[in-house]
């Protein structure tokens, strides 16, 4: 059976000792050079949460809360640095849609690039090309290099073949859409139709409306750790409350 | 220890279980870098043959054992110097895809490799063509001594991205210093100079080891015979350079993503 268990999750992970940028703003001048390399952040603190096959959760909190973090830890990008996280079933993630579209490539050429980055096998990429191409609305410019593509366009070709598989437990980055109003309008529906389909549902939004009609519980989190774990409307009165206060 | 070792091994494996991935991306990074030239991928054997012909007029030597030498020495030494300046900003390049995806690391160190790879078979048809030329189209047995050493050049060349890649996260400094040391390395190298006369030259043939690489593919064609201590250097090498690479791989394959 599809589901989410994560007990006691904790990440940290050694802060660069970079020669410029933020990082250096929020380090403690007066460390000494050795405190500065040892320094550790704390990303995420004590996470506890199971969800169930038809659960759809949303990640709640303000920026730096670690929403996104949570998310690439769900994905195994980042390994936890306590605790353990344990996910049956197919496992797909939206995050960054336009990741290794290559300029040079024609269209058909990068669905199938993509389509091997996400593990698909040629047989999957053949079965699915013909109703990405329909779905992204490009017709003959699927044969022409993506780099004559208008911004619409890479948005359609992205958006469709993203959202061209069917997982059983989905992790999104923010709710996405793509295109003109006509195909925000078609956009819309196939996230929708994905998102239903889906057996578990991780989402990190700051729109309590598309969080209100896609998700059943919520968790709210801030500096890492979680505040609020519950039914979604619960979890956003939550929210707002801690933010007033 | 142990779980080091068993992580990086895991790593490679997934690896080699993705090699559709990184073959289509290793073919697309060809054939983008000439997309918009009329040379196109030709343009790898001309650059090839034009430092071989370069080389051959500045010293002016065409003895046909000289341009032999030089032919299989530069294919070599390209292969070699491109595998280890590329490897230092491989994983920054990378970035958004480790950062993006759960691909193994491995991936991208085969991208690197097979990307060399297919740049240096252009190199290798004027190679062949050289060297059919020199000998006035006979081939000797030396060749087929050379097939295993080019499988062993291009089975360290993972290894080296490896650990030079990892390094170069640790310490970016170091693209600038491979970059100058290559440069210099070209020099001390016997690629297109021959090592007899004077007491640095033999120092020089002996204790770099880019010159054993260069040797076990070179004195084959040259002279039919196996080069059995340039082979052992080479062994040892590169079997430490993999245990290495193994153990980096293991240990810093899911840290790599908060280095970069």
């Amino acid at each position: 059976m599809v589901h989410v268990r994560v007990e006691n999750l904790g990440l940290q992970y050694p802060l660069q000792k970079q020669k410029a940028g933020p990082i250096r703003v929020l380090q403690n001048s007066s460390a000494s050079r050795h405190d500065r390399a040892r320094s550790r952040v704390t990303a995420l603190d004590g996470i506890s949460f199971s969800l169930a096959a038809g659960d759809r959760l949303a990640l709640i909190g303000a920026n730096g809360a670690g929403k996104t973090t949570l998310l690439k830890v769900l994905y195994g990008i980042f390994e936890p640095t306590t605790g353990r996280v344990e996910t049956r079933g197919r496992l797909d993630a939206l995050f960054n849609i336009n990741l290794g579209f290559r300029r040079e490539a024609t269209g058909r050429r990068n669905i199938e690039l993509r389509g091997l980055i996400n593990g698909w096998s040629k047989a999957e990429i053949n079965e699915r090309m013909d109703e990405i191409i329909a779905f992204s609305e490009l017709g003959d410019f699927v044969d022409m290099p993506f780099k004559f593509y208008s911004q619409g366009m890479a948005a359609r070709l992205a958006f469709a073949t993203a959202t061209s598989f069917k997982p059983e437990i989905l992790l999104m980055d923010e709710w996405i859409g793509a295109g003109d109003l006509n195909f925000q309008k078609k956009a819309k529906e196939r996230m929708t139709m994905m998102v239903e389909a889906a057996g578990i549902i991780v989402l990190a939004s700051h729109n309590p409306a598309i969080l209100r009609t896609t998700c059943s519980h919520g968790l709210v989190m801030e500096r890492g750790k979680a505040l609020y774990f519950g039914a979604l409307e619960d979890a956003l009165a939550h929210y707002e409350e801690h933010s007033r206060s | 220890m142990f779980e080091i070792i068993r992580k990086g091994c895991a790593d490679i494996r997934a690896g080699l279980g993705k090699r559709k991935v990184w073959l289509a991306l290793a073919k697309e990074d060809v054939g983008d870098s000439h997309k918009r030239t009329r040379l196109g991928r030709v343009s790898l054997l001309l650059n090839y043959l034009l430092f071989v012909g370069t080389l051959l007029f500045v010293f002016g030597n065409n003895d046909p054992r000289y341009i032999i030498y030089l032919a299989c020495g530069l294919l070599v030494w390209n292969f070699v110097s491109e595998t280890i300046t590329l490897s230092v900003a491989l994983f920054f390049n990378e970035e958004a895809f480790i950062k993006g995806t759960v691909l193994p690391l491995s991936v991208y160190i085969m991208r690197h490799t097979m990307r060399v790879t297919i740049r240096a078979a252009y190199a290798l048809i004027g190679a062949v063509a050289i060297v059919l030329y020199a000998t006035g189209g006979t081939l000797s047995v030396g060749w087929l001594y050379a097939i295993p050493a080019m499988a062993w050049i291009v089975l360290t060349a993972p290894a080296v991205a490896t650990i030079l890649g990892l390094l170069g996260v640790l310490m970016p400094d170091m693209n600038f210093f491979v970059q100058n040391i290559m440069r210099l390395a070209f020099f001390l190298t016997p690629v297109f100079w021959y090592p007899t006369g004077g007491r640095w030259r033999d120092l020089l043939y002996a204790w770099n080891p880019f010159t054993h690489y260069v040797d076990i593919f070179r004195q084959p064609i040259m002279t039919d015979t196996i080069p059995l201590h340039s082979w052992a250097v080479c062994l040892a090498a590169t079997t430490l350079m993999w245990i290495v690479a193994v153990a980096l791989l293991g240990f810093y394959r899911k840290k790599i993503v908060f280095l970069l």
